[in-house]
């Protein structure tokens, strides 16, 4: 099977780059995807807006995969970027400010500028759901169809289902000595993401019920089926062992919201249902290997979901961004 | 003033909500709550609501005038109003979304109501200087109108560029054509060791590293031109910075000169934007100028505790408005369970903490006067404190309460959870004292000892007003306090009725017969009860009530 990254799966869209872990290969992939994106939209002879965001800012030097100091983004003339005043003008893109961003962090407030010139961006980020959800509410407004990415922080994807329609591109490092775990947290990603919409109607008066008691039980059976209950809040491994024995069928907000191991999502809703209210598209799930055969990985991880979404290295010589196999 | 209790007891905050002013200065003004015991600033904030109802009503056929001052407001941002020698730049685009917005607004109101708000031209200059930079009024950078050198910096970097793309685009062919290595935008490849059977033979151009056992890290090496071109731009950005930096600590000085305007700019759009938020919200839920001139008594007429109209309107019950008169300095008020007295209470409260928050009143008329605090004694919602029962609460309010001057001050039943006699006693002391110290009526059946004179030096003996709600009968009845009742339950009416079993029918029932007016108050007891007919009216065994009224009836 062969398979290529269709990089108009970003356009227009607000995709989040995130993964489990430091340096496992996020800003690599997001640059490699923007460089298609790029090539595509030259080819394709249009001149669609592009805003690269972060959350925070990744204060790591060295890029996993490389070995190199972590590249700053590169800008082209009109390119929107999220940064701070102390790097606003480094990268030599002289910007423009068109935006501030609510809310301020450990390096001062954040803003949306457009370069008036190629250069480099040090993206720097709100660290809340709100200054993130706000800047992206402002270019979507502002910028008809603008395509954005999203740098997103390591292991917080709760970010991804405060913005309407965002979508998701995982990635994550597999080398030989952490195989099995990575493999364990594709499964179990992909097992959220193919949560079945919980059933409509009983699903909202379950929820409304559960948030007028907020605090008082964990999880509030709905009116019409007694084995339906529904989660405000998150799904933890204390809070799935205090589930009534009469819950069957579960709906939680979003995958977001669920704090399991495979093994506890597995053990905890034996004979039970997970119902997710809002669904989050991914995109990619996308496999930096590093000393491991990308076949062998592939055969681990047989699940038609994972194989039609699956990509490795985005950086392989054979062709860009390539889920070759 | 602080006024946390009564706030909550008069459940302001979900109106609270409602009061929407648009700019950051607004905002934090709402935020603050703040509730004002200085006349002058409680008629200057009417005076202003006035101002901005007459502009309203005046453009109320200007939809998109109207609409379009709310977005001037809306987009102005705080300021950084401190004087620095540099500003950075995104504080030089606050400074000039600011201006655009704040000429926008000016633009788009009548002279005379801007000049009445002291909403008049600022910081012309500066304005005239940022508007030099940026594509549009609301953005910012630095062009190349600011400096002399600016252009010419920027020309030689947009040549630098592209000579350096096409260095690297000549490099990226070359290696692609020869070794078939394809970036494609990419700063690195990792690339499979067999399709780089002589990795030596890119050494011209590329660096080659192990990867892992089957894989090569290759990254494109810069050549010596490029290296040059490379280091003669960091040159160049350096000297782009330099200048800019002059240009920042130019604009800076402007910005410095044009602070006191700006101060007053923010001051006179922070005064207009509360003013507007009071219009509307006087608009949306037909509110009053409260009148501060009636020097003795409070007078409501036609009040509406909106909280308690709303909620009458969600379950589809009657809401009866509150007119009365408070002339007293203690005001005693009972009535039944579910009679609205603790209603009344809150009414009261919900009013006056509106008009001295410099609002405007919920009622067709509502004459007071400034107190300096506006307090509340009770048990709120909700709240316990360790060691303390409901009763321990009263008292340690009461405490605080006590030492006050010129005060409104609300008591929700106090005492009702320790014994009647004790509480009748402790309530008659205190509605006394609120009352001023008068002899001993020899009208009374049991005259009342002498109060001792230490205690008559600490009386309020200023303009506080007490209200009293009370279960308690017994308490003491003095001629220079006022006692009313809530008039309560048409027994006729509600004998005659049959209102189901439901509660939300019996709860309507009572509301069709309770009439929630506030009526003189008479000593002598009546021989019906309106907690029993209420008991009867929720469901309660017809053979218990009976029994019930037995004994009340039996009762000296």
């Amino acid at each position: 099977m062969k398979r290529a990254f269709d990089p108009a799966a970003l356009t227009g869209q607000v995709t989040f780059v995130t993964g489990p872990e430091k340096n496992c290969g996020k800003t690599s992939f997001l640059l490699a995807a923007l460089a298609a994106w790029r090539q595509a939209r030259a080819e394709a002879g249009r001149s669609w807006p592009l805003a690269l965001l972060t959350v925070g800012y990744d204060g790591e030097v060295r890029d996993w995969l490389s070995g190199q100091r972590k590249p700053g983004a590169p800008l082209q003339v009109g390119d929107y970027y999220i940064t701070v005043e102390r790097f606003l003008r480094a990268g030599g893109c002289c910007p423009e400010i068109v935006a501030l961003v609510p809310g301020s962090g450990a390096l001062g407030r954040c803003c949306i500028a457009r370069a008036t010139r190629p250069g480099l961006a040090a993206l720097v980020g709100p660290e809340g759901n709100a200054g993130l959800g706000a800047a992206i509410a402002w270019l979507r407004a502002e910028l008809a169809g603008c395509t954005i990415l999203v740098d997103g922080a390591i292991n917080r994807i709760t970010q991804l289902a405060a913005v309407p329609d965002a979508r998701l591109a995982y990635v994550l490092r597999l080398d030989r000595a952490g195989l099995n775990r990575a493999v364990e947290r594709l499964q179990r990603l992909a097992l959220l993401l193919q949560l079945p919409a919980a059933p409509a109607g009983e699903t909202a008066l379950a929820l409304e019920a559960a948030a007028d008691q907020a605090g008082a039980a964990i999880a509030d059976q709905a009116s019409a089926d007694p084995a339906l209950y529904s989660l405000a809040d998150a799904l933890t491994s204390e809070s799935l062992q205090r589930l009534p024995a009469a819950c069957r069928r579960l709906v939680v907000e979003d995958f977001t919201k669920i704090f399991l191991t495979a093994a506890e999502l597995r053990a905890g809703l034996a004979g039970r249902q997970l119902y997710s209210r809002a669904a989050i598209e991914c995109v990619a799930l996308v496999a930096v290997t590093r000393g491991v055969d990308d076949d062998e990985v592939a055969r681990r991880l047989p699940d038609p979901f994972i194989q039609q979404r699956l990509l490795f290295n985005p950086y392989r010589l054979a062709e860009p961004l390539t889920g070759d196999r | 003033m602080t006024v946390h209790d009564a706030w909550s007891f008069a459940q302001l905050e979900d109106f609270w909500r409602c009061y929407e002013p648009l700019t950051p200065w607004g905002r934090d003004e709402v935020g603050r709550r703040a509730v004002f015991n200085d006349a002058a600033t409680i008629n200057h904030r009417h005076d202003d609501i006035a101002a901005a109802i007459g502009w309203l009503e005046a453009a109320a056929q200007d939809v998109v005038g109207l609409d379009r001052v709310s977005y001037h407001l809306k987009r102005l941002p705080r300021l950084p109003l401190v004087p620095k020698d540099e500003y950075e730049q995104l504080e030089l685009f606050q400074f000039k979304k600011f201006l655009a917005n704040y000429r926008g607004l000016l633009q788009r109101l009548p002279a005379a109501v801007a000049a009445g708000f002291g909403l008049v031209p600022a910081g012309r200059e500066l304005a005239t200087a940022l508007d030099m930079g940026g594509s549009d009024a609301e953005t910012f950078f630095l062009a190349d109108a600011y400096h002399p050198d600016l252009a010419a910096l920027r020309s030689d970097l947009r040549g630098l560029d592209d000579e350096l793309l096409a260095s690297l685009e000549h490099q990226t062919g070359l290696v692609e054509r020869e070794f078939g290595l394809v970036f494609a935008g990419r700063e690195f490849l990792v690339a499979d060791r067999q399709l780089l059977p002589d990795p030596l033979s890119l050494a011209a151009h590329c660096s080659v590293e192990p990867y892992d056992d089957a894989a090569y890290l290759v990254r494109l090496l810069p050549n010596a031109a490029r290296l040059a071109l490379a280091t003669r731009r960091e040159s160049l950005l350096a000297a782009e910075q330099a200048t800019e930096n002059e240009v920042l600590r130019r604009l800076s000085g402007l910005v410095v000169d044009a602070l006191p305007a700006l101060c007053s700019a923010v001051q006179a759009v922070t005064r207009f934007d509360l003013a507007r938020a009071g219009a509307v919200l006087a608009g949306r839920f037909a509110l009053v100028r409260p009148d501060f001139d009636a020097a003795t008594a409070v007078r409501v007429r036609d009040g509406r505790f909106l909280p308690c109209q709303l909620e009458c309107q969600r379950l589809g019950l009657a809401y009866q408005p509150l007119s009365t008169e408070f002339g007293a300095p203690a005001v005693v008020l009972f009535g039944s369970n579910m009679g609205g007295k603790t209603v009344v209470l809150k009414s009261l409260l919900f009013f006056q903490l509106l008009a001295q928050a410099g609002l405007y009143v919920p009622a067709a008329a509502f004459q007071t006067r400034v107190f300096d605090h506006i307090e509340y004694v009770g048990e709120l919602a909700g709240e316990r404190l360790a060691g303390l029962s409901g009763f321990g609460f009263e008292i340690w309010r009461f405490q605080r309460v006590w030492p006050l001057r010129n005060a409104l001050i609300a008591f929700d039943e106090l005492a009702r959870t320790t014994g009647s006699h004790e509480a009748e006693a402790l309530l008659s002391a205190i509605v006394e004292a609120y009352a001023r110290p008068l002899p001993a009526s020899p009208r009374l059946a049991n005259p009342r000892p002498a109060m001792p004179t230490d205690l008559v030096a600490k009386l309020p003996a200023d303009r506080t007003l007490a209200l009293f709600t009370t279960h308690f009968r017994g308490v003491a009845r003095l001629p220079a306090a006022l006692y009313l009742r809530m008039e309560g339950l048409d027994h006729q009416a509600a004998c005659l009725s049959d209102d189901g079993g439901r509660l939300e029918e019996r709860l309507a029932g009572i509301n069709r017969h309770m009439r929630y007016r506030l009526v003189a108050d008479q000593p002598e007891r009546s021989d019906s009860s309106d907690a029993l007919a209420i008991a009867a009216m929720l469901g309660l065994d017809c053979a218990l009530v009976e029994r019930a009224q037995a004994y009340f009836q039996s009762q000296p």
